[in-house]
């Protein structure tokens, strides 16, 4: 048996982050949501869609504009702009259908998660003629940018440089949502929309405002994500890109209380039991399928204990 | 005095519901007075203040505040313009410490600062007598010092004029004496004060000028409290002389319905709620339970006509034992229940009358046709009980979230005497209900003791209790204290068995 230490090396750190990063981004984007009282379960879904919009833009910069073809990773940059862009009307769209219609947004979500898999299957088929993956040669992956100086620092150094900008934007963006939801009026004011709604009218605070911009955001940290799927760390799109990392997103969300920080350590949590899956694959004899689905195991033994608190701390409110 | 604000012909119509709530209001108050409001509910006042406050828009008429029309659209309008109301439902962030509370919305930089803000409170609080703690959270506090931010609220945003909507009926009576001190202490430096209610005893002890509603319109304004008494107010209010004492004969006690033995009942985390409880109900007489509230009646009620954790002892209605029964089997054997929240317990407020007259009944024959809800016979019977227990403003097909709380309670107490009960057990009947529908509510239990019906009445009002029971018991901390009968029953007694004295006054 091998030794802990050999299991989990400065390696299978490194990829834990770059792992983690997408779930980081969704669980940011369910905490926002969860916060101000939008519950926003098609996460998943977004990245997804997003993800080919990321792979897309990045082929048509590379390809049919000068400066593109001229500099192959400002395209790739520009792919990550064009899923932010589709993200934030994907956000808009649903902000719309709760606020003018009332949609409910469980209901929007498990529509749009069934749609996002199947809307970017047919458009890779009608236009790339591709059923199970596409890709293209010509597209690059965002570069790594490495921190001369953070990688002075020794042994912590190596892991905290190496990363593409959506990693080092992730771990600026956790610490800038800590602060402006503890330290600034729009934190206050997102908590009051989505714990007590008529408390937030009543003091003048623009309801729907805030909500368009909890879910807007969330379509842009999906955005993020999804781009970092396609074209951050491979350049590829595959069928149901997302596969599963927005709902380990939500669960995060909630593992982490809906806080930016929290959320930030609990993506990071799912990120690292992912890598460790893949590393145990590699140097142990268990059975594939067993560790594949550990990460979901953990997932759903974590919710249990979050859920059991909660309900714990209910039972102790009311007597009967 | 120079005018504060001036109602000049309101008037506001509810299509949806036909109520036309504002008739033609017009009426003045003065500058730091206290201005009550009286009527009974559904008379109009919350609706004259919504329009005040620019939640509501009237269809006609105009306010003049100082002398000038204003029209708000919305509350921040309303709060610039100097007018704060509280509500009867608290609009607070239950996570929120008290300084977030009341600076939400008034933030002054977009990055705060904790310590200027607690400060800001703390000044606040001590200018108007009125201590809080800035840094206590929302969720720990009392209702008493929940309403006690709500002003400061209001009065962080520099208002002059304070809407109170009901504010005594959310209070414990200790809290009550205080609060009154605290409008009286605001009216003093100036403020002034629109206080909605409908409990006599307190707008005579505060207010300076008395406005009465009913049915949407002014019946009587400008009335000085130094110049009036309850019951002419009462006649101004319901419109006819009210019987503040219902008129009862005597019971006639028949056999025993419900027979409790040595109950003990005990929560999920294992605390004794009642120690060694015994007491009857015999048919045709109503049995009070007196106590202040908390001091298990909660747990009697749930052991008989609900659901409790954990109980030793014995409950039987006619012999049979109960205790351990299904809440279904409980009513088969003949238990019908009101409990004290008719909004979330006792009626579903998304549904229309004949959906809470059928609840319970879903599987009675009459109402059914085949296996399909037979809705014509539904909506007759809905139909008889709105006809037979007069509940105004109703027909089959409307909500009754649209009812005033009066005539919510009459619905459901005509639902559970469709059961015809052997027992019928009633937790705070009237609480909240204005003279008019209390009258009726207790009109209609006596009727039911006159039939002979046993009925268990749990109440924390003294009054209630002295104008109803025929025995009374009266709980003080799990047990029961002691049992009074008859013209034993008096108020000096059951205040002395309530705080825990074993001794009857001589």
């Amino acid at each position: 048996m091998n030794s802990i230490f050999d299991i989990i090396t400065l390696n299978v750190l490194a990829s834990a982050i770059r792992l983690a990063t997408p779930v980081i981004l969704a669980a940011l984007a369910a905490a926002i949501c969860n916060k101000a009282g939008v519950l926003n379960l098609g996460i998943d879904g977004f990245i997804t869609i997003c993800a080919f919009a990321g792979i897309v833009g990045a082929y048509i910069f590379r390809n049919f504009t000068p400066i593109g073809i001229a500099h192959p990773v400002f395209a790739t940059y520009m792919g990550v702009v064009c899923a932010m862009l589709v993200g934030a009307l994907l956000g808009l769209l649903f902000a719309f259908l709760k606020d003018s219609y009332g949609v409910d947004l469980t209901v929007l979500s498990i529509a749009m998660n069934m749609l996002a898999v199947e809307i970017t299957v047919y458009l890779m088929r009608t236009i790339f003629h591709q059923s199970g993956t596409w890709s293209d040669p010509s597209i690059v992956q965002l570069p790594s940018i490495r921190l001369t100086l953070i990688e002075k620092i020794p042994v912590l150094g190596g892991l905290l440089s190496g990363y593409n900008i959506i990693v080092y934007f992730t771990w600026i963006l956790a610490l800038v949502l800590v602060f402006v939801m503890h330290k600034t009026k729009y934190g206050r004011y997102i908590t009051a929309v989505g714990e007590n709604l008529e408390a937030a009218k009543s003091v003048g605070i623009n309801v729907s405002k805030v909500r368009y911009g909890a879910l807007i955001f969330s379509g842009i940290l999906s955005g993020l994500a999804g781009s970092f799927l396609s074209i951050g760390h491979l350049t590829l799109f595959t069928r149901d890109m997302a596969s599963g990392r927005g709902w380990l997103g939500n669960a995060a969300a909630l593992f982490g209380f809906n806080n930016p920080g929290g959320s930030f350590f609990a993506g990071l949590f799912f990120g690292f039991a992912d890598a460790l899956a893949l590393r145990l694959q590699n140097v142990t004899k268990i059975p594939p399928y067993i560790i594949q689905v550990m990460p979901y195991v953990l997932t759903l033994v974590i919710l249990s204990i979050v859920s059991y608190q909660s309900i714990k701390k209910k039972r102790k409110r009311s007597i009967y | 005095m120079k005018e504060a604000i001036r109602f000049d012909h309101i008037s506001k119509y509810y299509a949806s519901t036909s109520v036309q709530a504002s008739d033609d209001i017009s009426f003045s108050v003065q500058e730091g007075e206290i201005h009550a409001i009286c009527g009974e509910n559904g008379a109009g006042k919350s609706t004259l203040m919504n329009i005040l406050f620019g939640l509501e828009k009237a269809d006609s008429g105009s306010v003049y505040l100082h002398g000038e029309k204003v029209a708000f659209k919305g509350p921040s309008d309303a709060i610039s313009c100097g007018i704060g109301m509280v509500h009867q439902h608290f609009k607070l962030v239950s996570s929120f410490t008290v300084k977030e509370s009341i600076l939400l919305g008034i933030e002054k930089k977009a990055v705060l600062n904790g310590k200027e803000e607690a400060d800001f409170v703390r000044e606040l609080s001590s200018r108007f007598n009125l201590p809080i703690d800035p840094e206590a959270v929302i969720e720990s506090l009392p209702i008493g010092l929940l309403q006690r931010v709500e002003i400061l609220k209001m009065l962080a945003r520099d208002v002059d004029i304070l809407i109170l909507d009901e504010p005594t009926a959310v209070l414990t009576p200790q809290e009550v004496g205080p609060f009154l001190e605290t409008m009286k202490s605001l009216s003093k430096i100036g403020k002034t004060i629109l206080f909605i209610s409908h409990k006599l005893g307190e707008v005579l002890e505060v207010a300076d000028t008395i406005t009465v509603m009913r049915k949407g319109r002014v019946v009587s304004t400008g009335i000085k409290a130094s110049e009036t008494d309850i019951p002419s107010l009462a006649d101004l209010m319901v419109g006819r002389k009210v019987l503040l004492q219902v008129d009862k004969g005597p019971a006639n006690p028949g056999r025993t319905v419900l027979e409790v033995n040595d109950l003990n009942v005990f929560s999920p985390m294992g605390v004794q709620l009642l120690s060694n409880v015994s007491l009857s109900v015999r048919a045709g007489e109503i049995y009070g339970i007196a106590g202040v509230s908390g001091n298990g009646q909660e747990a009697l009620v749930a052991a008989i006509a609900g659901h409790v954790h954990s109980m030793k002892g014995s409950v039987k209605i006619n012999d049979v034992e109960i205790g351990h029964m299904p809440i279904r089997g409980k009513r088969q054997q003949g238990i019908a229940y009101v409990p004290e929240d008719r909004i979330h317990t006792g009626l579903n407020m998304l549904a229309n009358l004949s959906d809470n007259s059928l609840m319970g009944f879903q599987g009675s024959k009459e109402l059914n046709k085949g296996c399909f809800l037979d809705w014509d016979a539904i909506d007759e019977r809905a139909h008889d009980m709105i006809e037979r227990y007069s509940i105004a403003g109703s027909s089959p097909k409307g909500l009754v979230s649209k009812l005033s709380g009066g005539n919510m309670q009459k619905v459901v107490l005509a639902r559970e005497l469709a059961y015809e009960p052997h027992l019928l057990v009633v937790e705070q009947p009237t609480r909240g209900l204005d003279v008019g529908s209390i009258e009726a509510v207790h009109r209609m239990l006596i009727k039911e003791r006159d039939k002979g019906v046993a009925i268990l009445l749990v109440s924390v009002e003294l009054e209630e209790i002295l104008s109803l029971a025929d025995r009374v018991g009266v709980m003080y901390s799990g047990r029961i204290q002691g049992e009074l009968e008859g013209a034993d029953i008096n108020e000096t007694d059951i205040g002395l068995l309530m705080v825990g004295s074993k001794r009857r006054a001589q």
